[in-house]
């Protein structure tokens, strides 16, 4: 029964790490589509303000 | 129009070389990113096996792209790939503390953790992973100087689960510390424990110093621990052999000098200079294989000698149980022999005397034998059942002053019939008028005195004489009881074992066959007990033999006499 859990909480344990490393990779895409392609996030105020002094 | 909003500075030559970076972030770069690959690729290397060294290879991974990443956002002047490397920047760092979490965990407990635990790492991780395209990671970049302005996640959660992993850490190591014995493993996890702490410490500690203080450069300075955190490991490698490292440290030695030597090929002009260098190297070649074979060769060795160790400990260990379990079942055993026993005696000794009425005298000689069987059936239970309580510890001394001269004239007058019987003559001569003052226990000092008489009368032949003196030496503070035979000796070789456990002489059978061969064994015990001793002396085969027991005076003779 003690071995049959071990198994249980490596394989669930496995499923985690892989359910992680899935949103991880997921997140990267996300937040690379976000600045590299959107790039809607930029202040040019101070740039700006600096130019203009 | 977006390509043309850059940082304000010139795009890096070779992804890292811009006027943005100061020369401390590429030195302080540089010696963390190599220290760290090459050290924790050694210990990977060094065991592939390892779970440790697997993980510890993937923290120097994930560290390292951290290391990396950094470079780029300093010398970078595009504001996208900023943000994106900032964001994977605070991604990185609790998947380091988390990674550092299960090194000390599992290089503690030798194990993987339990499932909860992971789910709740998970659960800390998670909001970090799913948040992380959002501006509560971080919000914007203010172009003038080119640094993203972090948000909630990346300015107080990430350090919130970093602090919170490293605890755990800390406090699981702490608590297998604590539980373990100290080993070579148990000092090498100090070491190992301190580096990892104190490089994650300085690490959050000026990062969240540069967070606080807007000024980025401080937080350099947390990557300086690299170093000290290599050392720390390396310690512990060379001094406890850590994660199995000796062998690789020869293997990589000795790869340099191949390496070394045969460059030498490849320099060298002259003819002769070659030949020198060709034969330097199959020299190195041999000695090198044989060093790497030698050094295998001798931890294998320790490590089955260890293995054997843990092996015998645990035999040793059933083996003490058996015995133990063998004692409480002669003990046992015993107990249950001796009442039916006491009741066939009783009854044998009533049917003898006539107590049931007239008994033939051909039963009556019969039940005498039988009588006397039983007799000798219950003196070696009761051997048995001495032997067991010796063994189990059991064994109760009640200790009194008493004149050992009046106890052993008691004794041999009660046997001096069964002598006579046998036509042997027992005498007793005390070698003193005064009483002999002694503290012991009167029912086993008895039986020890008995079974010496008892011995002398069984191993001498008829018409011999058994003489029992009692004797003391005020000076040496001792009395003595000797007990001297002209029976039929012992070897110089039967006395060295006379007194062990079923062991009897070797002559012993030819005279007398029922004897167990306990009890001499258990006579000195019970001597022992009581702070004295039995010693022998016989001259050999045939020429008799003089047992004594020894006694401590107690030293009120003179008030008693």
């Amino acid at each position: 029964m003690k071995d049959e859990q071990i198994v249980r909480n490596a394989q669930v344990s496995k499923l985690l790490l892989l359910g992680l490393l899935f949103l991880i990779l997921l997140s990267i895409t996300v937040t690379y589509n976000r600045y590299l392609v959107e790039k809607d996030f930029i202040i040019i105020d101070d740039l700006d303000e600096e130019i203009e002094s | 129009m977006t390509a043309e909003l850059l940082c304000p500075w010139e795009s890096p030559v070779f992804l890292f070389f811009s006027s943005n970076v100061p020369s401390l972030v590429h030195y302080s770069h540089a010696v963390a990113f190599v220290t760290l690959l090459v050290f924790c690729s050694f210990i990977f290397f060094s065991n592939t096996r390892s779970l440790v060294g697997r993980l510890v290879f993937w923290f120097s991974i994930v560290l390292s792209l951290w290391i990396f990443i950094d470079v780029i956002l300093w010398s970078t002047n595009r504001p996208d790939l900023v943000m994106f490397g900032w964001s994977l920047q605070i991604l990185l760092e609790p998947i380091v503390y988390a990674l550092i979490f299960y090194i000390l965990y599992t290089y503690f407990r030798q194990s993987f953790p339990g499932i909860y635990l992971n789910i709740f790492i998970a659960l800390l991780l998670l909001p970090i992973i799913l948040l992380l395209p959002t501006s509560l990671t971080v919000v914007d970049l203010p172009l003038s100087y080119c640094e993203a302005t972090e948000g909630f996640l990346a300015s107080h959660y990430s350090y919130f689960v970093n602090l919170t992993l490293l605890g755990l850490a800390v406090i699981y190591s702490i608590i297998f510390i604590k539980q373990t014995r100290v080993t070579n493993k148990y000092r090498a996890g100090l070491y190992l424990l301190s580096a990892f702490t104190l490089f994650a410490l300085t690490f959050t500690g000026f990062n969240i110093v540069s967070t606080i203080t807007g000024d980025w450069t401080l937080s350099q300075y947390g990557l300086f621990s690299i170093p000290i955190f290599a050392l720390l490991l390396g310690y512990a490698i060379i001094e406890f052999n850590a994660f199995n490292g000796r062998q690789f440290s020869v293997k990589l030695i000795v790869l340099a000098l191949w390496l070394s030597v045969g460059s030498l090929l490849f320099i060298v002009q002259s003819d002769v200079g070659r030949i020198i260098t060709f034969f330097t190297l199959a020299f190195t070649i041999l000695t090198g294989y044989f060093l790497i074979k030698s050094v295998s060769k001798e931890i294998e060795q320790k490590r089955l000698a260890q293995s054997l160790a843990t092996e015998l400990a645990g035999v040793n260990m059933r083996l003490e149980r058996l015995d133990k379990m063998k004692s409480e079942f002669v003990s046992i055993a015993s107990h249950q022999l001796r009442s039916p026993l006491t009741s066939v005696r009783g009854y044998i000794s009533m049917i003898i005397e006539g107590s049931y009425g007239e008994v033939n005298p051909k039963v009556k000689e019969v039940l005498t034998h039988v009588s006397d069987a039983s007799r000798h059936m219950a003196l070696s239970i009761e051997d048995y059942l001495n032997v067991s309580r010796i063994e189990a510890g059991n064994m109760k001394y009640e200790i009194a002053d008493y004149d050992l001269k009046k106890l052993v004239k008691e004794v041999v007058v009660e046997l001096v019939p069964v002598a006579e019987k046998k036509g042997i003559k027992l005498e007793f001569k005390p070698a003193t008028e005064e009483c002999v003052a002694v503290k012991l226990d009167i029912g086993k000092s008895r039986q020890i005195v008995q079974n010496l008489i008892d011995n002398a009368l069984k191993y001498t032949k008829d018409t011999g004489t058994i003489t029992v003196v009692v004797r003391k030496d005020i000076q040496a503070k001792k009395a003595y009881v000797d007990v001297i035979d002209q029976g039929i000796g012992i070897s110089p070789e039967g006395l060295k074992t006379l007194f062990q456990k079923f062991e009897r002489a070797k002559n012993a059978n030819e005279i007398n066959v029922t004897g167990t061969g306990l009890g001499l064994y258990i006579a000195r015990t019970m001597a022992n007990g009581m702070g004295g001793d039995i010693t022998v002396a016989s001259e050999g085969e045939g020429k008799g033999s003089t047992f004594t027991f020894v006694m401590p005076l107690n030293g009120i003779e003179a008030k008693w006499n």
